[in-house]
């Protein structure tokens, strides 16, 4: 199962749980991406999501199919927010089931990183006195 | 012939708007596209460091030759986060 979303609506992690849970599965690990108060000494008020949606869906659905692939796992939730996000939202859910712990782990650290590098989703940080959008190097 | 590029984020708010649309000669390649864009719109001028360009939403490499049918997207880069 695989199951890929970009949304402007809130993301809850106990419905990805849902989603993933099993009968076979005896291990389920999630990571959420939360809007941090700072970044690079300043204080961040609150940050902007945009998504090229089509595409991102595109992207989240292949790092989804790599990651039954190569990791033994079957159940796999790909979720990024978009739009306005004030201080400990979440902006993404990458959540995963598998038999065993181990490629649990393997398999959801492998997806936040592609997802972080490849999905077409860009922020804009806004903090006290200026904004501006955030390439790779935050 | 002619086409319209997509824009989003950085791109977007530098070029005022979410779409362009130029002329282009046939069998121009994406890393042609990119000049011919620096080149015809001062407000991206300089811009597309780093941008990689998406046809029909899939990162096509830089000798992929545009059609006019394609959809086309400039995509600065992606928000990533350290690790």
């Amino acid at each position: 199962m695989i199951d890929v979303k970009i949304t402007k609506e809130t993301l809850v992690l106990e419905k990805a749980i849902h989603l993933i849970r099993s009968e076979e599965n005896g291990a389920e690990i999630s990571f959420s991406g939360v809007v941090r108060n700072n970044n690079l000494g300043r204080k961040v008020l609150f940050l902007e999501y945009e998504a090229y949606p089509d595409m991102a869906e595109k992207v989240l659905q292949k790092i989804g199919e790599d990651a039954c692939k190569d990791y033994d796992i079957s159940n796999i939730v790909l979720w990024h927010r978009t739009g306005h996000l004030e201080i400990s939202e979440v902006s993404m859910v990458i959540a995963v089931s598998a038999p065993h712990r181990a490629a649990a782990f393997e398999a959801c650290r492998d997806a936040v990183e592609k997802v972080k590098a490849l999905a077409p989703v860009w922020k804009r940080e806004v903090w006290e006195g200026g904004k501006e959008w955030i390439g790779q190097q935050s | 012939m002619k086409i319209r590029v997509r824009l989003f984020a950085s791109l977007k708010e530098k070029a005022g708007t979410s779409v362009i649309s130029l002329s282009v000669p046939a069998g121009t390649s994406v890393e042609q596209l990119l000049s011919i864009i620096q080149s015809e719109n001062m407000e991206l001028n300089g811009a597309t460091q780093g941008v990689l360009v998406a046809i029909n939403q899939e990162y096509a490499s830089s000798d992929t030759i545009i059609m006019e049918s394609d959809e086309l997207a400039l995509i600065p880069p992606v928000s990533g986060g350290q690790t």
